[in-house]
């Protein structure tokens, strides 16, 4: 017999509840690891995918949107700029590197982006097979695309117009896919990459029956591209070029950091709600560990006052009721770390499934640990009134109640 | 063995009892009785340490339990008092034998598992050794009782009204049992009971009068 063995007994005697609870609590843990997990995954995947760019220049429109259809090629564009204005910012002494992407078209669903090979390098794209493109119409696929349509070099894709899956397909120009790329983990794997020059010799000539489209080409006869993505040469930039961009052209300056963290924000994948979240449902928890404690200590009376006949002093009938608490409370938080990570999982399975994102959320969080350190705080604490309670039985009343 | 003086005891600084004093050699037993109401489980509690004496001395052995802390009775009480109650029996979470050795557990006393598994096997209660108090009759769980009051050897047994629910033959049975396992450790027995049938199976008998 002993302080564990007691404990054990006493809450196998009253299982159901126990279990109740430690499930409760379980899900509790579990959910706030589930969010902890996946908001970190969403947000070290927006910064894989923002890679130290500084601005991106589009149509004038909405901030979010230009970075949503540049950077994480989720949303539509707003529009595209003239190229000899995109040329003119480029050679801004403040820029290090300007980068052009050409929208317009996709594969199966997959995005076609016409850009330099810079683009790909800044990602740190590495060819898998095959070769970098070096002329029109030749393109190199990423990892996912590659491998979701079993595409290799010398294979030849169609795409169609639009950034989703349509029927509007362009088979009068098919794309040579001349090499494949290792995955990245960013949003490179799910693109197919090709020059500038390629978009826009499948869009020179605008289709005939399409009125929309033959009165934007009238209007806008020059070449355009979609966006242009800037790295900074010195922190002054940062200052000066987005007003500049906004007060002196037709285009719009967009700072990805800025604009992701007040998407992030607006989603409600901000810290303060997974703590918010954290704290009612350990909460619920530990009312739930408390109610219980305190119907065994009330349910148990008798065994109480048995014990104390036996020779226990008040405080170890406090540590028996506390042990149970920390037994509770230990097993939730197990259960929970265990499910917590299957849930995340199971829950990256789902995102890169259903929204184009790849997650990784196999490991630890940092802040996992003071999860577990709260949650045991949190039973300890729940099981300190009943343990008071059981502390105070005034034995010689009960005695002289019951017999 | 023990020894109580003139004493006033109350709950809560309301006077319940006064009672005039009692001498026993170890080894040595007797009997409390009166009506209900009259204060001899108040009396038997005091001298269990469960409850603080207003006024008087309790020497147990020698020591004197009034002078103790709260705490202190209780190590004293786990160590050279066993105690038998009507009803309140066992620990209904754990087995025979581990309300057995709880009482070993609780009172800070090394757990003597052969001793325990002896004391049964001599109450014909070998075989529910392994059971959870709820498959034992009333009778068999206050033999399991009997025998976790004597497992210590505890210089002296205290029993509150141990036979009051019991019929004519078990009575017999109970208080035989009680008397016997006393006397084999030569430990000096108290039993409180309003229970007439007990009069005859001891020769000294203190009966109180109605509350103070």
């Amino acid at each position: 017999m002993n302080l564990f063995k007691l404990s054990i007994a006493n809450l196998r005697f009253s299982a159901l509840a126990s279990f109740f609870n430690v499930v409760i609590l379980a899900l509790g843990i579990a959910t706030i690891i589930t969010l902890l997990h996946i908001s970190e995954q969403v947000e070290q995947r927006f910064e894989r995918d923002l890679a130290g760019i500084d601005l991106v220049v589009g149509a004038k429109g909405s901030p979010i949107q230009l970075i949503l259809s540049s950077v994480f090629h989720l949303d539509f564009p707003n529009g595209n700029i003239p190229l000899d204005e995109a040329k003119k910012l480029e050679a801004n002494p403040l820029i290090k590197s300007a980068i052009p992407i050409a929208l317009g078209d996709n594969y199966n669903g997959f995005r076609i982006v016409g850009t330099t090979a810079d683009y790909i390098s800044h990602y740190d794209g590495k060819l898998a097979v095959g070769a970098l493109y070096s002329a029109q119409m030749e393109a190199v696929v990423g990892s996912i695309v590659a491998e979701k349509n079993h595409l290799k070099p010398g294979d030849k894709i169609v795409g169609a117009h639009g950034l989703v899956n349509s029927d509007d397909m362009h088979t009068d120009f098919p794309y040579n896919v001349v090499g494949v790329l290792a995955p990245t983990g960013t949003v490179l794997d799910r693109l197919v990459l090709t020059p500038v020059e390629s978009v826009w010799h499948v869009h020179e000539h605008p289709d005939p029956d399409d009125p929309e489209e033959v009165a934007y080409k009238k209007a806008h006869p020059e070449k355009e591209i979609t966006a242009l993505l800037v790295t900074y040469k010195t922190p002054m930039a940062a200052v000066v070029l987005p007003r500049m961009i906004d007060k002196t052209s037709s285009m719009e300056a967009a700072s990805p950091a800025f604009e992701t963290a007040r998407l992030i924000k607006l989603l409600g994948f901000g810290s303060d709600t997974v703590e918010l979240f954290a704290v009612v449902l350990i909460v619920i928890a530990a009312v739930g560990f408390f109610v219980t404690l305190w119907s065994a200590v009330n349910d148990r009376c008798y065994d109480i006052v048995l014990m104390r006949c036996l020779g226990a002093t008040r405080s170890k009938i406090f540590a028996v009721v506390l042990t149970e608490g920390i037994m509770l409370g230990s097993l939730g938080t197990l259960l929970g770390l265990l499910l917590g990570h299957v849930f995340s999982c199971a829950a990256a399975r789902w995102i890169e499934a259903t929204r184009h994102m790849t997650l990784n959320a196999v490991g630890f969080h940092p802040y996992e640990f003071y999860v577990v350190l709260i949650a045991l705080a949190i039973s300890v604490m729940a099981a300190i009134l009943p343990g008071v309670m059981a502390y105070r039985v005034n034995v010689a009343k009960i005695l002289s109640k019951g017999s | 063995m023990l020894n109580v003086s003139e004493m006033t005891l109350g709950y809560d600084g309301t006077q319940v009892l006064r009672f005039g004093g009692l001498e026993l050699a170890e080894g040595g037993q007797c009997l409390i009785t009166g009506a209900s109401g009259s204060g001899k489980t108040t009396l038997l509690y005091a001298i269990a340490g469960l409850i603080p004496v207003m006024q008087g001395k309790i020497t147990v052995g020698g020591v004197d339990i009034t002078e103790f802390s709260e705490s202190e009775r209780d190590h004293f009480r786990g160590k050279y008092i066993g105690m038998i109650f009507q009803t309140l029996h066992l620990v209904k979470s754990l087995s025979v034998l581990d309300n057995l050795l709880l009482a070993s557990y609780v009172a800070g006393l090394s757990q003597e598992r052969k001793r325990a598994l002896d004391l049964l096997k001599k109450l014909g209660l070998h075989n529910k050794k392994d059971d959870t108090p709820d498959c034992l009759s009333q009778g068999q769980a206050q033999r399991v009782a009997i025998a976790r009051a004597v497992l210590h050897r505890p210089a002296l047994i205290l029993a509150d009204e141990p036979t009051s629910s019991l019929d004519d033959a078990a009575c017999e049975t109970v208080i035989d049992l009680i008397k016997e396992v006393a006397e084999e450790t030569n430990a000096t027995l108290v039993i409180s009971t309003h229970d007439s049938r007990l009069k005859s199976h001891f020769t000294k008998v203190i009966k109180l009068g109605q509350a103070a």
